[in-house]
């Protein structure tokens, strides 16, 4: 356990940041978006945070690919380790950049809108578990950014797909919706699905 | 084109083909578009629409892929390998671009082609098709994949491309009203102010040349490609302006409807836009005649099996936005603009036919249900003769189903709150009723001596006053078990 501390600094410094990085500033700028107009629409403002989750979804799973693979296999931490502590730094850069886009909208939004958007932060989890177990189990086939270009094109396909299907359980009611205050107990029932994608992309390599 | 160009463009079609991120986007799309409209019935007007704006799906493969093409010359080592070959950068940028061109407009054909006659399917479509919009679709998903080449010469990064694409779907959201997008996704009805296609297809070419001219210029800044690339900014900004004047806008003018209420209801009640049949007229918004045959074989088996003395169904109004505030009174049926095929249409067939059945047997109309009366929103029927009556004549058209309840949310009387509250909700509007008047209805279909009997007893067992157990000793079957009537759970219907 000793070693915990050094892997992750190590990681840290190893990882590709530019993704996240560009996915934080686009996401403040496009909620910051929702301000300019006469007036609120926080059914305009949910599209922009979601925008903003699948983005950063999107984004961190650039920090699961390892360009040195070939190298750290060797070494004596296993993989499943490499891969977890990648995750979990981009997972927690990508939610803390969401958390600075929420706040800055949950601080300038109107009294009567208070506490409109308290179950986005559930949604947005889900997103971001998903935007990186797509990439973590693409990982197990490829590297490098094809893997996590391809990671986000199944994310898009699976929020675009969702999209379509308008039923009870749609996922993607707007703020305005009666079905809003029921929907994020359906959000939370799905974070253990990108937890076990995650369990399976990120473990031991059989080769 | 040189042959080591062509050989270039083919090997570029080649990958693209092979591409996971494009064959497979195309299977995806087109099976989830293809399940999500099954059941509905054909507008063309939206389906149109729909189609060409579901394609940006297709278009993020394409972009995607074009991007990867682009980019695969900045892998490591590569820079120094490339100097050697036969085409220079700016040939090997023409050849991803043709090819994402090619293949973005064969993907998105592709779609088109094997979705658009699966809404055919059982449907009576309504609507106008539109071709321009499908085009624009195709134009679009082909802009996508030059941007993607663009973007891999100018920001050659690999974010560069998710982080546009999603600037892409973002924008399609929070601008959907404008017509600089490449599409526009606001769903228009087919009587409403036209939309501007073909100046945006030009649009939308001119933008398609200028990227495409854009990606090009990052390694060749000849005369002629810079001529060409200033000449299709021009086109750009042209065809943006006509694109966005009002005036342009062709096609069909905005049809006055009665009934219009400061906007937001739109109730067709024109003598000129209804048809009468067997007594009743029948109302269609402009575009959606086809759908009266539909309506007439919900609304038909009840009308029939109604007797002579109960009230009479003067017309179905199609309506879009709320209603309810400017119709009053009873007398007319709704009907929405939307409808169902496949099966789907099922559950449309018995809210009619239920609307119907409500009136006949005398319940309030919606709009007083659903203002609050002495106790709450909506009202309990349970315990009622005429329940079992209006749930015997919706089950001519459809079998009758359980009540439930809605959530609806509501301004208070006298005050800007608005408040959740439940109410019930049924095919006869804000209305409930229990198991025990279901099991008695379906006894009642089963019954060929049903209808003599209730042609009889009318306005007897349409009184508010007779209680089930009085309809069943006239309508001579047994009162089925159920959970008490009545008062507990709500106010009584009056």
């Amino acid at each position: 356990m000793r070693v915990m501390p050094r892997i992750v600094f190590a990681t840290a410094r190893a990882m590709d940041w530019v993704p996240l990085g560009v996915a934080a500033l686009v996401s403040v700028l496009i909620t910051a978006w929702g301000f300019t107009g006469p007036y609120v629409d926080t059914d305009l403002l949910a599209v922009s945070l979601r925008s903003a989750a699948v983005l950063l979804g999107a984004a961190a799973g650039f920090g699961l690919t390892d360009a040195a693979e070939n190298t750290t296999a060797a070494s004596p931490v296993p993989r499943w380790m490499r891969q977890w502590t990648r995750t979990l730094l981009a997972g927690a850069a990508a939610a803390a950049a969401w958390g600075v886009a929420y706040l800055s909208v949950e601080l300038r939004l109107p009294e009567e809108h208070s506490g409109v958007f308290a179950g986005l932060p559930v949604e947005a989890a889900v997103v971001i578990l998903t935007g990186l177990a797509c990439t973590s189990v693409v990982r197990r086939w490829m590297n490098g950014y094809p893997a996590a270009l391809i990671g986000s094109t199944v994310l898009l396909v699976l929020v675009a797909v969702s999209l379509m299907y308008r039923s009870e359980f749609w996922l993607w009611y707007p703020p305005s919706a009666p079905e809003w205050e029921g929907l994020h107990r359906v959000w939370a029932v799905l974070i253990p699905l990108p937890l076990l994608m995650l369990v399976i992309g990120n473990r031991e390599n059989p080769r | 084109m040189t042959s080591p160009a062509m050989a270039l463009t083919w090997a570029e079609i080649h990958r693209f083909a092979r591409s996971p991120l494009v064959l497979p986007l195309v299977l995806v799309l087109l099976v989830s578009r293809t399940l999500s409209t099954w059941r509905d019935m054909t507008d063309w007007t939206i389906q149109s629409v729909d189609a060409a704006t579901t394609l940006v799906l297709v278009g993020a493969g394409v972009m995607l892929a074009a991007n990867l093409a682009v980019l695969r010359e900045r892998g490591g080592g590569t820079a120094d390998l490339l100097e050697s070959l036969p085409l220079p950068a700016a040939n090997r940028t023409w050849s991803v671009l043709c090819a994402s061109l090619f293949c973005g407009a064969a993907a998105a054909l592709l779609v088109l082609s094997l979705h658009v006659p699966t809404l055919l399917v059982g449907a009576a479509p309504a609507g106008v098709f539109r071709p321009q919009e499908l085009a624009a679709g195709v134009l679009a998903v082909m802009l996508m994949g030059a941007l993607g080449v663009a973007l891999g010469r100018w920001v050659p990064s690999p974010v560069a491309a998710p982080v546009v694409l999603m600037l892409i779907v973002w924008s399609l959201f929070q601008f959907r009203d404008s017509w600089l997008l490449p599409l526009v996704p606001t769903q228009a009805l087919p009587f409403e102010a036209a939309r501007p296609p073909l100046w945006h297809l030009l649009y939308l070419a001119a933008l398609v040349t200028a990227v495409s001219l854009a990606a090009v210029m990052r390694h060749r800044r000849t005369t002629g490609t810079v001529a060409a690339a200033v000449a299709a900014s021009a086109a750009v900004v042209g065809a943006a302006t006509l694109t966005a004047v009002p005036s342009a806008f062709e096609g069909a003018e905005p049809v006055e409807l009665a009934g219009t209420h400061e906007g937001r209801v739109t109730v067709t009640a024109q003598a000129s836009a209804c048809e009468e049949h067997d007594g009743v007229d029948y109302c269609a918004l402009p575009g959606f005649e086809p759908w009266v045959p539909l309506w007439r074989d919900a609304i038909g088996p009840v009308l029939e099996a109604a007797p002579p003395q109960a009230p009479q169904l003067e017309a179905v109004y199609q309506y879009t936005g709320y209603a309810f505030n400017d119709l009053e009174g009873g007398g007319y049926a709704l009907v929405g603009t939307t409808w169902g095929r496949n099966g789907g249409e099922v559950e449309y067939r018995r809210a009619v036919a239920g609307s119907v059945a409500a009136f006949m047997a005398g319940f309030p109309p919606p709009d007083v249900l659903q203002s609050d009366g002495q106790g709450g929103f909506g009202c309990d029927a349970a315990g009622q003769a005429r329940t079992v009556i209006a749930l015997w004549l919706l089950g001519q058209t459809e079998a009758p189903v359980a009540a439930g309840t809605e959530r609806e949310h509501m301004a208070e009387v006298g005050s800007d709150e608005v408040v959740a509250v439940e109410l019930p909700a049924s095919v006869f509007g804000a209305v409930s009723y229990g198991q025990a008047e279901l099991d008695m209805a379906e006894e009642l279909l089963a019954d060929p001596n049903t209808q003599t009997l209730v042609h009889q007893e009318w306005e007897r067992l349409v009184d508010v006053e007779t209680t089930l157990e009085e309809a069943a000793d006239v309508l001579g079957v047994a009162v089925p078990p159920g959970e008490p009537s009545g008062a507990e759970r709500g106010t009584a219907c009056a």
